[in-house]
């Protein structure tokens, strides 16, 4: 186990979720949950679909970590996991041709002041690739490899 | 403050707190998602790009030569990229990525003739293995065991059918005349599914209860069964009431015939509360497993777009093996998982008096 994997998810965390241990998967979900589920919030741009995403990781994710080959950071791979996960359910949305429905649901959301609200439109125009694209590369900080 | 700024500081909620329970309660039902999990080491990039490059290609001519002489004109999807990996017995609904429909109508007239006498107490061994894309093989946890036992509830001669294993167990109290369900309880380790059935209504009640305490809630749900009290009827995710019912159909080589199914209420938004398995015989073949060989009818077991086979025992109408084929549902593209169950062991108690 790398010191990275084991300073982000400890490694009786990973070790323990391997082998389809529940505290050992929920230990892991209360450290990156949140995290992961505003990328796939980011991505998918409803909460439906991030809940979806987030759910399907942390369910899959005991086989996935059999899978794991441990090498740099657990967390940035996790959140790889998780954009493949959001991207593959953006493909099968658009072949579905689904709606989003957040903007009638209620919102606790302090309300943004006009840039935020520009910028949320101009991204929220944007074509779901286009805004993978921008998500990974300006908010994530991924590289175009 | 530039935009990439603004882009970054945008307000976006936080994961609702029952997702966690939702997670581990799906994780304790037997629902398992296979990730893309990126596996590539940087020495072997350029030859899995070549590769790739070169099963694109050819991907791409076979497709182009599919659609141009077998689909032409018509509207195809592109089959999902990763699948459930199922488990033994599981329902169909429970491969699902995606949301199920509302439910469907049974293709077959619905089981009315059955002869539960041949129902048998007794402890059924399985193991299962899920194959994926044809490239690996993962087996699908320690073998589980299915108990079936005579017994009673409110004076009425019931079947107790359970399975143990150290992922989790459930229990169904089945009308051993009828074979419909009573009761249903599967607890978990942060919940607990308790589902009680009359005539013809469901009432369920999911207790979430996650750390900290003050997490705890209460999902009640109620239903109208959809077959109006009549024959049998299964519970999806407990798979001792199909064990039973195959062992008291009357099966001929031209059987069909439908039956309901019972999901999770509470979760109606994501799975249909019924779905209805659509049963026919397709062929009787010899079957060899650990267990032995046995001569089974093969039965095909529709629920939706998903199909299952599974072979049934001649004689004492054991469930064999069974094997499920994962479909996104277009008939054309399909993906490549299979889960074979195979029956590893058999040890039947004596046989329960007759009700």
């Amino acid at each position: 186990m790398s010191a990275a994997a084991a300073s982000e998810g400890s490694e009786a965390s990973i070790d323990g979720a391997r082998r389809g241990d529940p505290e050992a998967l929920a230990s892991l979900y209360r450290t990156h949950g949140a995290v992961l589920y505003r990328l796939a919030y980011r991505l998918t741009g409803t909460r439906q679909d991030a809940e979806d995403v987030v759910h399907d990781v942390f369910v899959g994710l005991p086989e996935a970590l059999r899978r794991y080959e441990e090498r740099g950071s657990f967390a940035s791979w996790l959140k790889r996991v998780t954009a493949r996960v959001a991207l593959m359910r953006l493909r099968a949305r658009r072949r579905r041709r689904e709606e989003a429905i957040d903007e009638t649901l209620p919102t606790t959301d302090p309300p943004p002041d006009s840039v935020s609200v520009a910028v949320r439109a101009a991204v929220e125009a944007l074509p779901d690739p286009l805004r993978a694209v921008l998500v990974l590369k300006e908010v994530e900080g991924y590289s175009h490899a | 403050m530039t935009w990439e700024d603004e882009l970054r500081k945008l307000a976006v909620p936080e994961p609702p707190d029952e997702l966690l329970a939702r997670i581990l309660a799906s994780r304790a039902a037997g629902v398992r998602v296979v990730l893309p999990v990126p596996t590539r080491s940087v020495a072997s990039t350029r030859t899995v790009r070549f590769a790739a490059t070169a099963a694109i290609l050819a991907g791409v001519a076979w497709l182009g030569w599919q659609v141009v002489t077998t689909r032409s004109g018509v509207e195809s999807e592109l089959p999902p990229v990763w699948v459930i990996g199922g488990m033994p017995f599981n329902p169909s609904t429970a491969f699902g990525q995606e949301r199920f429909p509302p439910t469907r109508s049974p293709r077959y007239p619905l089981i009315a003739q059955i002869q539960p006498t041949r129902v048998r107490a007794g402890r059924w061994t399985y193991e299962g293995s899920t194959t994926g894309d044809g490239v690996f093989t993962t087996s699908q946890g320690p073998p589980r065991t299915i108990v079936i036992a005579a017994g009673n509830f409110e004076g009425q001669p019931i079947w107790v059918a359970s399975r143990g294993s150290p992922e989790m167990s459930d229990t169904v109290l089945v009308d051993r005349v009828t074979l419909r369900p009573l009761r249903y309880v599967r607890p978990m380790r942060h919940a607990r599914l308790v589902q009680h059935f009359s005539h013809d209504s469901i009432d369920e009640l999911l207790y979430l209860g996650p750390p900290p305490k003050e997490r705890e809630r209460t999902l009640r749900g109620a239903a109208v069964l959809p077959d109006l009290g009549v024959g049998p009827m299964l519970v999806s995710w407990s798979p001792h009431s199909l064990e039973m019912l195959v062992q008291a159909l009357p099966l001929t080589r031209a059987w069909r015939g439908s039956v309901y199914s019972t999901n999770w209420v509470t979760m109606a938004t994501r799975f249909p509360t019924f779905t209805a398995l659509d049963l026919r015989v397709t062929g009787s073949e010899r079957v060899t497993v650990p267990a032995g060989t046995f001569d089974c009818w093969r039965l095909e077991a529709r629920e939706g777009d998903d199909k299952s086979m599974l072979w049934v025992s001649r004689d004492h109408g054991w469930l064999v093996m069974t094997r499920h084929t994962s479909s996104d549902g277009s008939g054309e593209w399909r993906t490549e998982w299979i889960s074979e169950t195979r029956l590893v062991a058999v040890d039947t108690l004596p046989s329960p008096p007759a009700p």
